[in-house]
C-alpha cells in the first residue's frame, strides 16, 4: 500500500470512528431525554460555516499558512471533504432520516442533499478526470483552449486552401466542406467526451482514410497532416469537456452552500423563537 | 512528429490570470495581448509595447514570448510603430460563477425576507400535524405561545416549553392535575415509589448507565409535553413512540430487556376479588360431582361459560351469578329455614303501667335486638312507653324519624331498601291497635287501660305475616325480621357495608356490639345466626365468595361483590389486551398463561367473628385465591422477546397515569 493510500485509509478508519461515536452520542442523550435534534442541528451549522469557510481560505493566499489554522490549503481541502462527509452522518441524526414537510425544511434539506451531492461528485470528478487527463493528448491550460483551437483551425484551412490552389477541385476541399469545417468551428463532442465515447473521432478518422483514395499522391502528406490535426483538435475537445467537468460542480456547489447559510440561519432563528 | 501546442517557461508563456472577472477578446482568436483588460473590463492594448527612451533614443520593449525586440524599433517621436486593434474584453468563468452564486443568495434572502416580514406564520410551519390535532381551528397560537403577536420579537427572548404545554392542556384535560411530573404523579407519590424500587437493583447494559447518569432525576422537575411529543411530522407521524431506554434511564430498576431482567409480575390479586376456586371447580366440581350438583343443567366444559370477551375484546369479562354460580348455588342461597334477623322485637313488659301490651306466645325475655337498640342510642329502654313512643314515632314519621334517631356517623344502617316501616306499621296496627290514643293520654298524665291485648286469631293462624321484599312480622314472638330474599341481597349488603365503615372507631361507637351482632350473623356461613335454626344457613354464605380486601394504597377495606373487569386498572401504568392474544376460544388457549395451579384446599375464610376481628384489628382480611396460577413472564417472552421486536415497553406500559 502506497503513501497516500495509506493516508486515505486512515482518513476513512478515522471517519468511520467518528461516525459510530456520533451515532452512540446520539443514541445516549436520546435516552437521556436530551433534545439531541437541537444539539446536532448546531453541530451541523457549526460544520456548514466550517465547510463554506474553505473558500475564504482560498482567497487568503497572502497570509502564511501558519497564520491559519488547518495550515495550507492542501490541508484545508482534506479537512473540507472530511467534515463535509461527516455532515451527511450530523444531518441523518439532526433529521432522523426522516423527510422534511414544511416549506422551510423542505427547502433547507433540499439545499444540504444538493450541496452534499454536488460536493462528492465534485470529489469523485477530482479523482477521477485528472487520471483520464493524461491518457490523451497534451496537457493544456484550460484558458488556453480556444486559442489552440483557433490555431489548429488556422492550419487545417490553410493545408484545404493549398491543396485546392494546385489541384482545382480537389476531394480534400470536398472532405473538408462535408465533415471538417464544422469540427473545427467549435467544441464538439463534449458529451461523449465525458462518457469516454470515441466513436465520432473514429468515425471522422474513418472519413479521412475513405478519402485518401480519391487523392493523388502530393494529396496524401496534407491529408496526414489533417488527420494529425483532427486528432489534436478531439484531444483539445477532450480536455475541454473533462477541464470544464472540474470547473463546472462548482457553479452548483458553491451557489447551493450560499443558499445553504443564509436559509440554515433562518431556521436557526425558528427554532429558537418556537421551541 | 507534431511540435507541442502548449509551451511552458516564462520566455514562452505569459501567466493566465484565473482569478481577474475580464480576459482579452482576442484570446479565442489565438492572439491575446500580453497586458489583458483592466478589472472594469477596458481594453489597454494598443501596440506591442512601450518603447523606453535612453536620452533622444527609443528601444524596443516587446517582451520575448510575443517575439522580442521588433526590426523595425520605435518612431523617432517614441512610439511603437506595430499598433493593435482594441478589443473587447469578455468575463471570464468566475465572473460567472459568481454572479450564479450571489443569485442564489439574493434568492435565499428575497425568500427568507418575505417569510419573516409575512403576518401569517402559516408558511413557516415546519410541517403538517397529525391527524389528531389537524382541524380547522387548530392554528399555530393553539399551541406556540411565540405565535401570538410578533414572533419575531420571541427569537432572542426562546419562548418557555412549559408556556406552550400549558396550551396543550386546554384540551388534554385527562391527564389530571399533574400532566407535567413524571408520569402525571404527584412529586410526594415519587418518595414511597423511589424507596420501594431502589431495594431492586438490576443489571444496567452500559450505554444505559451512561444515559442515566446524563439523565435528569429530579423529581421535581416538570417535563413539557414536546421532550416526548413532536408534532409536525405529517399526518400519520406517530407522537408518542418511545425507545426502551428512553423509558429505562429515568429508571432505578435497570435491565437488558424484556426476556432478561424484568421484574416479575406482581401476582397479588388486586382488591376487589372475588373468591373462586378454579382449580377444584375444574378439576372437580365440574367433572365428577357435576352430575350430582348439577342434575338440571350442563355442566361448563370451557372458560368461555364463564368469561365473555368485551365489544373491543380488550378484556375477559366474568358473566353474572345467574350465568355462572346459580346451577349449582341458588338452592344454598334460597334461605327458607332461617327465621330471619330480628330487627324489631317487643320484650316481655317489665312494668305495670304500660297500657295495651300484646301476648307473645313465646318468651321474648328482657333484650331488645340490636337495630332497637340504634335507635335508642345504644342504652336499654328504661320503660315500656319508651318502646311504645319509639314505635309511635316511626309510624307516624317514618323514615324521618329513623334518620334522627341514628346518630350522624350510623345513619347509613337505617337506609334499609325495601324499608322496615311497613313491617312496623303492620305490627303496630296489630299489637297496639290504639296506640295513638295510648300515647295522646300517657303525655297528659291520663290513666290508660292495662288491657292486654290478643292477637287477632287469623294472625294466630298464621303466625308469621310476609310484608314483602324480605321483611315480615312474626306474632309468636312478636317480632319485626328480615329474612335475606336470594343472591345479592340488599339489605345484608347494606348491613355489612355499613359495619366496615367502622372501621378504626368499633371502640369509640357505643352500638358497636349490636352491630356486630348482626354483622356476624350474616358473616356466618355454618351458623344459623339463629336459636331456631339448627342446621346452616346461605344467609352468612356471602362472605365466603365476596371477599373482604385490604386497597394496599388506601388501606380501605371493602367487599368484592362483582368481578373485577381487569387486573390491570384504569389508573395503572400498565395495560394489557386480550384481543391480540386469544385466537381462539378453547381452553388451551386460556390456559397457556393461566394456569390451573394443582389443588387447592377449601379453605373458608369466612366466621362470624372474622369481621369483628378484622374491624378491632386482630386480623386482616384473608388473601383471596382463585385457584390459577399468577400470569408469568415466562409465557409472555415466548412471543415478546428482542427476536420478534415485540418487547418495546410500549407494548404493555402506558406512561401518563389517568
Amino acid at each position: 500500500m502506497t503513501g497516500p493510500q495509506q493516508r486515505r485509509m486512515g482518513w476513512i478508519l478515522v471517519g468511520l470512528l467518528v461516525a459510530t461515536a456520533l451515532g452512540i452520542t446520539n443514541h445516549i442523550l436520546t435516552a437521556s431525554h436530551v433534545r439531541t435534534p437541537y444539539y446536532f442541528g448546531w453541530l451541523l451549522l457549526v460544520m456548514v460555516v466550517f465547510l463554506a469557510a474553505f473558500g475564504v481560505r482560498k482567497k487568503l493566499t497572502f497570509l502564511p499558512p501558519t497564520l491559519i489554522f488547518g495550515g495550507n490549503a492542501a490541508n484545508w481541502l482534506r479537512f473540507h471533504i472530511f467534515i463535509g462527509l461527516l455532515s451527511a452522518v450530523v444531518f441523518g441524526h439532526h433529521t432522523g432520516l426522516r423527510l422534511p414537510t414544511g416549506f422551510v425544511e423542505t427547502t433547507l434539506a433540499a439545499l444540504f442533499l444538493g450541496t452534499f451531492l454536488s460536493g462528492v461528485t465534485g470529489l469523485i470528478l477530482s479523482r477521477v478526470i485528472p487520471a483520464r487527463l493524461t491518457s490523451r493528448g497534451e496537457e493544456v491550460l484550460f484558458e488556453r483552449i480556444p486559442m489552440f483551437r483557433s490555431r489548429l483551425r488556422t492550419e487545417v484551412e490553410e493545408l484545404v486552401a493549398a491543396a485546392a490552389e494546385k489541384s482545382g477541385d480537389s476531394a480534400l476541399v470536398e472532405f473538408y466542406e462535408t465533415h471538417l469545417k464544422e469540427f473545427f468551428s467549435g467544441p464538439k463532442h463534449i458529451l461523449e467526451h465525458l462518457i469516454a465515447n470515441k466513436r465520432p473521432r473514429r468515425r471522422l478518422l474513418q472519413h479521412a482514410q475513405n478519402c485518401r483514395r480519391f487523392l493523388n499522391e502530393p494529396e496524401h502528406a496534407q491529408l496526414d497532416r489533417i488527420t494529425q490535426l483532427i486528432q489534436m483538435k478531439d484531444d483539445l475537445d477532450f480536455h475541454l469537456a473533462l477541464q470544464g467537468a472540474l470547473k463546472m460542480w462548482l457553479f452548483v456547489h458553491l451557489p447551493l452552500t450560499c443558499g445553504l447559510l443564509i436559509v440554515a440561519v433562518f431556521h436557526l432563528l425558528l427554532v429558537h423563537a418556537f421551541t | 512528429m507534431t511540435d507541442p501546442l502548449q509551451e511552458f517557461g516564462w520566455k514562452k508563456s505569459s501567466y493566465e490570470r484565473p482569478s481577474d472577472m475580464w480576459v482579452c477578446g482576442q484570446a479565442c482568436e489565438g492572439t491575446p495581448c500580453a497586458f489583458g483588460p483592466t478589472a472594469k473590463g477596458q481594453c489597454q492594448h494598443r501596440q506591442a509595447c512601450v518603447p523606453k527612451s535612453n536620452g533622444p533614443e527609443f528601444f524596443c520593449q516587446r517582451p520575448l514570448h510575443l517575439s522580442g525586440k521588433c526590426s523595425e524599433g520605435p518612431l523617432e517621436n517614441g512610439a511603437c510603430p506595430n499598433e493593435f486593434p482594441q478589443c473587447k474584453p469578455r468575463h471570464s468563468l468566475l465572473y460567472f460563477r459568481r454572479i450564479v452564486v450571489g443569485l442564489s443568495a439574493a434568492l435565499s434572502l428575497a425568500m427568507c425576507l418575505l417569510l419573516w416580514s409575512g403576518e401569517s406564520t402559516e408558511a413557516i410551519s415546519p410541517g403538517p400535524l397529525t391527524s389528531h390535532h389537524a382541524s380547522s381551528d387548530v392554528t399555530c397560537q393553539s399551541c406556540h405561545t411565540a405565535a401570538t403577536g410578533d414572533w419575531t420579537s420571541k427569537v432572542l427572548t426562546h419562548s418557555t416549553p412549559l408556556n406552550d404545554s400549558a396550551l396543550c392542556m386546554k384540551c388534554h384535560t385527562e391527564l389530571g392535575e399533574n400532566p407535567f411530573h413524571s408520569h402525571g404523579i404527584a412529586v410526594e407519590a415519587w418518595e414511597t415509589i423511589s424507596s420501594a424500587a431502589s431495594s431492586k437493583p438490576g443489571s444496567t447494559p452500559f450505554l444505559l448507565q451512561v444515559s442515566t447518569s446524563l439523565t435528569d432525576h429530579d423529581s421535581h422537575k416538570q417535563h413539557a409535553c414536546s421532550e416526548c411529543h413532536q408534532e409536525h411530522h405529517g399526518a400519520k407521524h406517530d407522537m408518542v413512540s418511545m425507545t426502551n431506554n428512553q423509558c429505562q434511564s429515568c429508571h432505578q430498576q435497570q435491565f437488558a430487556s424484556f426476556e432478561h431482567g424484568h421484574p416479575e409480575f406482581d401476582h397479588t390479586p388486586p382488591p376487589g376479588s372475588i373468591r373462586f376456586d378454579h382449580a377444584a371447580h375444574f378439576k372437580r366440581y365440574l367433572l365428577d360431582d357435576a352430575a350430582r350438583l348439577m342434575p338440571d343443567a350442563l355442566a361448563p366444559t370451557d372458560c368461555q361459560a364463564c368469561h365473555q370477551a368485551s365489544d373491543d375484546r380488550s378484556k375477559m369479562l366474568t358473566r353474572g351469578f345467574e350465568q355462572m354460580c346459580s346451577a349449582c348455588h341458588e338452592r344454598d342461597i334460597k334461605d327458607r329455614d332461617f327465621p330471619g334477623i330480628a330487627f324489631f322485637q317487643l320484650p316481655s313488659p317489665a312494668g305495670d303501667e304500660i297500657g295495651e301490651w300484646p301476648t307473645a306466645q313465646q318468651s321474648t325475655g328482657t333484650e331488645i335486638s340490636g337495630f332497637m337498640q340504634l335507635l335508642l342510642d345504644g342504652r336499654p329502654a328504661d320503660s315500656d312507653w319508651e318502646i311504645k313512643e319509639l314505635l309511635h314515632d316511626i309510624v307516624r314519621r317514618g323514615q324521618s324519624a329513623i334518620d334522627e334517631k341514628l346518630a350522624n356517623d350510623l345513619k347509613g344502617f337505617g337506609q334499609f331498601e325495601p324499608s322496615i316501616i311497613p313491617a312496623l306499621m303492620h305490627a303496630q296496627q296489630v299489637w297496639f291497635p290504639n296506640l295513638h290514643d295510648e300515647i295522646a293520654r300517657h303525655r297528659e298524665g291520663m290513666a290508660v287501660d292495662n288491657s292486654v291485648v290478643d292477637v287477632p286469631k287469623a294472625n294466630l293462624s298464621a303466625p308469621q305475616e310476609e310484608i314483602g321484599g324480605g321483611w315480615y312480622v312474626r306474632h309468636d314472638d312478636l317480632s319485626v325480621r328480615y329474612r335475606p330474599i336470594g343472591h345479592a341481597d340488599p339489605i345484608a349488603r347494606l348491613w355489612l357495608e355499613q359495619t366496615l365503615k367502622l372501621r378504626g372507631k368499633v371502640d369509640s361507637v357505643p352500638d358497636a356490639d349490636s352491630i356486630l351482632a348482626v354483622s356476624e350473623v350474616l358473616s356466618n356461613p355454618t351458623g344459623s345466626g339463629s336459636e331456631l335454626t339448627p342446621v346452616p344457613v346461605a344467609s352468612g354464605r356471602c362472605l365466603s365468595c365476596h371477599a373482604v380486601t385490604r386497597d394496599p394504597a388506601t388501606s380501605e377495606l371493602s367487599i368484592a361483590w362483582s368481578t373485577t373487569p381487569n387486573r390491570i386498572g384504569q389508573n395503572s401504568l400498565t395495560r394489557f389486551s386480550h384481543a391480540p392474544h386469544v385466537h381462539d376460544t378453547s381452553n388451551t388457549v386460556c390456559q397457556t398463561c393461566h394456569i390451573l395451579e394443582d389443588s387447592v384446599p377449601f379453605v373458608s375464610t369466612s366466621s362470624p367473628s372474622m369481621l369483628t376481628n378484622i374491624l378491632k384489628g386482630n386480623s386482616e382480611p384473608s388473601p383471596v385465591t382463585c385457584g390459577i396460577h399468577g400470569v408469568s413472564m415466562n409465557s409472555c417472552v415466548k412471543c415478546h422477546s428482542s427476536e420478534s421486536k415485540l418487547d418495546n415497553c410500549q407494548q404493555c406500559h402506558r406512561y401518563h397515569a389517568r
